[in-house]
């Protein structure tokens, strides 16, 4: 159980634009325990993990961001390909 | 009635009482004479050296005493000298065990009468209050005339804050200096002004290095250059490491060994080149291994140190390798990268992790580690192949001389074996020249049968 899981915490964020109209943004796990430090570069490929398996085919556009105002992009997902 | 008080303040003159230095060194020296001449035996007595000690502990105490009244401290007990034990040997020129035992002398001789240890806050001495006593040493001070011979100094703005502890002794020594010593020891800081010890800056006495910081750079560099001769050829870097693997892997195949290499300091490569080692290979490996694959600067920056500690062992041989040896081993590593691609070209069905799981120091399974023993294995195969060849030729030359045929007709049979025995020392390969000798001895059987 990793305690403190708030989308706060989350070091990155996933905007998922689905082929049906749905908007829905997620948020990043960013430790393998509960003790232990938060990984950026570790949250990114569960969000990466999420949208080439689960969400493969169901949504048009990803992006990925830093999880702050006005954060910056980090990755950008067209139809499940990952193009930037 | 304000402007009369501030007016009448102005003009008071304040008593103020200083620990004089001459009246503090004659009672030092009256305490130690006293003791050496009840003491009958010569060890009990102070020498010279514990005279010197017991001084500039009198100098420094005075000094932080008449600081500390300056800032306004009654002083109704006197606190104890607050110093370090290497901070006296520094100023002193001694070891800090020289210290330790003058101060046990000093203990037991009197002047000393009880060290509080305050760890990392240094020590805490209480000396004889023959020494030092409020009532005795003290003389009263003119504040309002201290404040006239401050302005009389000159460069009074330019001054450094000295630590009390280091500037006392430069003062006495620097004899050259244009400021007037004498005035200035006289005189305490008023308490409204931040005034320092008023040091004249002296930039163009302050621009050589610490003799002390160069005695270290030298013996630093002269152990290292004796542990480089003690170590010698043990290179051991990552680079080293493989480099050494590799040469006992070679000498199975009968290498005789690398020549002892020492290690210059100018030769050690510095971290910034190490890192970019690091870098040139994830660009090497990601064009090859993963030319598709996008990431982000934290993924890559993820990847970076993750070969960073599998495949270069975080350098932790970083002294040892020059950067020759370093540059051998980027182009070994280059080169199991080129067999892993290799590999992956001859099935489709072949794969390798992705670049997190592929480097990553853990994986013992599938990890980018176990291409070393491919390359040990494909550096024997080839050695073992050039070795065949190497006495395949041989042995047609010696077939040729016997036919009276071949290059080497001319020549007698011991040039012909000096030339062979010439050519295959330069290999410098053991295995080969033992390979060789059982070859010339069966030749020679074979002659001898005939």
């Amino acid at each position: 159980m990793i305690a403190n899981i708030d989308k706060t915490n989350s070091l990155t964020k996933c905007i998922v634009y689905f082929n049906d109209g749905n908007v829905h943004t997620f948020y990043s796990l960013d430790k393998k325990h509960k003790n232990s430090k938060q990984d950026k570069a570790l949250g990114m490929r569960r969000l990466d993990k999420m949208l080439t398996g689960t969400f493969k085919a169901k949504f048009e556009t990803a992006i990925i961001y830093d999880n702050e105002l006005n954060g910056a992009e980090l990755a950008k997902y067209k139809r499940g390909v990952r193009v930037n | 009635m304000h402007l009369n008080k501030l007016t009448m303040s102005k003009t008071m003159r304040l008593p103020r009482h200083t620990f004089d230095f001459s009246k503090l060194f004659m009672a030092t020296k009256s305490f130690i004479d006293s003791h050496n001449e009840s003491q009958i035996e010569l060890k009990s007595k102070l020498n010279a050296n514990h005279r010197a000690t017991a001084e500039m502990i009198t100098r420094l105490y005075a000094k932080q005493l008449n600081n500390a009244l300056a800032l306004g401290d009654s002083l109704e007990e006197l606190p104890g000298f607050r110093t370090y034990n290497s901070s006296m040997a520094t100023l002193k020129g001694c070891t800090v065990r020289t210290i330790m035992n003058h101060k046990k002398r000093l203990k037991s001789a009197g002047f000393i009468t009880a060290e509080i240890n305050h760890g990392a806050m240094g020590v805490e001495l209480l000396i004889s209050e023959d020494v030092f006593s409020l009532g005795k040493q003290t003389q009263n001070y003119d504040f309002s005339e201290s404040k006239k011979s401050i302005e009389n100094i000159k460069n009074r703005g330019e001054v450094k804050n000295f630590h009390p502890l280091v500037h006392v002794q430069q003062e006495q020594k620097n004899i050259n200096s244009s400021v007037d010593n004498k005035e200035r020891r006289l005189t305490t800081p008023p308490d409204d002004v931040t005034f320092g010890t008023g040091t004249k800056q002296e930039h163009h006495r302050n621009t050589s290095g610490s003799t002390n910081k160069k005695n270290r750079k030298t013996k630093g560099g002269a152990e290292i250059l004796r542990q480089n001769q003690e170590t010698s050829g043990s290179i051991d870097s990552e680079t080293g490491a493989t480099t050494n693997t590799l040469v006992s892997a070679s000498s199975k195949f009968g290498n005789p060994g690398i020549k002892p290499k020492v290690t210059r300091q100018s030769d050690t490569p510095d971290m910034s080149f190490l890192l970019g080692l690091v870098q040139q290979f994830w660009f090497y490996a990601k064009n090859i291994l993963y030319p598709e694959m996008i990431l982000s600067d934290v993924e890559n920056e993820q990847i970076l140190n993750l070969i960073r500690i599998s495949v270069y062992k975080n350098f932790k041989h970083r002294g040892k390798g020059t950067i020759k040896d370093y540059k051998d081993s980027q182009k070994i590593f280059e080169k199991r990268i080129d067999m892993v691609a290799k590999w992956l070209d001859r099935s489709p069905h072949r794969w390798i992790p992705v670049p997190e799981v592929y480097f990553n120091p853990n994986n013992d399974r599938n990890g980018f580690n176990k291409t070393y023993k491919w390359y040990v294995k494909q550096e024997a195969l080839k050695a073992a192949v050039r070795n065949d060849l190497i006495l395949q030729k041989a042995r047609k030359e010696w077939e040729d001389y016997g036919k009276g045929n071949g290059r080497y007709k001319q020549k007698s049979r011991l040039q012909l074996f000096e030339i062979q025995k010439k050519r295959i020392s330069q290999i410098k390969d053991e295995n080969l020249n033992r390979e060789y000798h059982n070859l010339i001895h069966k030749y020679l059987q074979i002659q001898h049968l005939k």
